[in-house]
């Protein structure tokens, strides 16, 4: 039951396609790490966010 | 009202019509082929447990420090909105039929039958899509609330837009195939990813230049970006795609 929820809980997050998503978070999980070392990282999450998007828009059309 | 505010409004408007708009076709087919009661207590089911829902994560929301709100939120708006933006890229390109809210309501028009006296299968259809609908809307509002302290005008806004998605349907009482859907999703799909990234590099701790002015350049970059694919899928890599998937499907 609790793998049946994650699991639809997983789909309505990240829909069909987890490594574009996949890709988003580990953008923002950088800027984080980024931060904490010290610097300014602005343009990770929006140049991670549009990789993601070419990625599984260019992984879907493959299918 | 300030720029800003305008931005929020749209947003929420926009994203809570097209959610609207899933929720009504689905009521209104079990409503017209099962019974209009089963439907509409689905509905009111489904509407106490958003409040119930929406109600109880409020104030555990408001407790939270802001820029885990940010980060958590900013998050979750990119994540729904590279899916809406993905799917509407591949629509303009071609290579996914648009989606077909006609073709949903005959779907679910098969589906239905004579109804008993009480019909289960109206009542939980209603419920499951109005409650996931719902949720939907829910979240981008406490979202953009959170973020903007706007709580009154984006749960006015996404009230506009399911008071408007009614009325529309209750007045043509028919699928809902003539909103160009893929353009408001497009729409939405670059508002959510801007806005979810904006928000999530703030809440990691990130400065952006300009301040909240970046989303005045965050948008049209999203937007260009996404136009840039479809274009370029559409043309060249598109037909080879679509070649490569033609070949793949023959026996």
């Amino acid at each position: 039951m609790i793998r049946r929820f994650f699991s639809a809980a997983m789909g309505f997050l990240v829909g069909d396609e987890p490594l574009g998503a996949a890709v988003a978070v580990a953008a923002v999980l950088l800027a984080v790490l980024a931060v904490h070392l010290g610097a300014n990282p602005w343009p990770v999450v929006p140049v991670g966010a549009l990789l993601a998007l070419g990625f599984s828009v260019v992984r879907t059309a493959r299918r | 009202m300030s720029g800003p505010e305008v931005g929020v409004a749209i947003s929420v408007f926009l994203a809570s019509a097209v959610e609207a708009v899933e929720a009504v076709t689905i009521v209104l087919a079990m409503g017209l082929t099962r019974g209009w009661r089963p439907a509409l207590t689905g509905v009111g089911a489904a509407l106490l447990v958003l409040a119930a829902v929406v109600g109880g994560l409020g104030p555990a929301l408001s407790a939270l420090p802001i820029g885990v709100i940010r980060g958590v939120v900013g998050s979750l708006l990119l994540l729904f909105g590279l899916q809406w933006l993905r799917k509407a890229v591949l629509r303009y390109a071609g290579l996914k039929p648009l989606r077909d809210e006609e073709e949903e309501f005959r779907k679910l028009q098969r589906l239905g039958g004579a109804g008993g006296p009480f019909d289960r299968l109206a009542f939980t259809v209603s419920f499951k899509g109005v409650l996931l609908e719902g949720l939907e809307v829910a979240l981008i509002v406490v979202a953009f609330a959170a973020n903007q302290h706007h709580l009154g005008l984006a749960t006015a806004a996404a009230g506009a837009a399911v008071v408007a998605v009614c009325a529309a349907a209750f007045a043509v009482r028919a699928p809902l195939a003539r909103v160009p859907e893929n353009w408001l999703k497009f729409g939405v799909g670059v508002m959510l990813c801007a806005f979810g990234s904006f928000w999530s590099a703030e809440g990691a701790g990130a400065s952006w230049p300009g301040g909240d002015g970046a989303l005045l350049y965050l948008i049209p970059i999203f937007a260009l970006f996404s136009l840039a694919l479809g274009g370029r899928l559409k043309g060249g890599a598109g037909g080879r795609l679509q070649g490569l998937a033609t070949e793949r499907g023959r026996p």
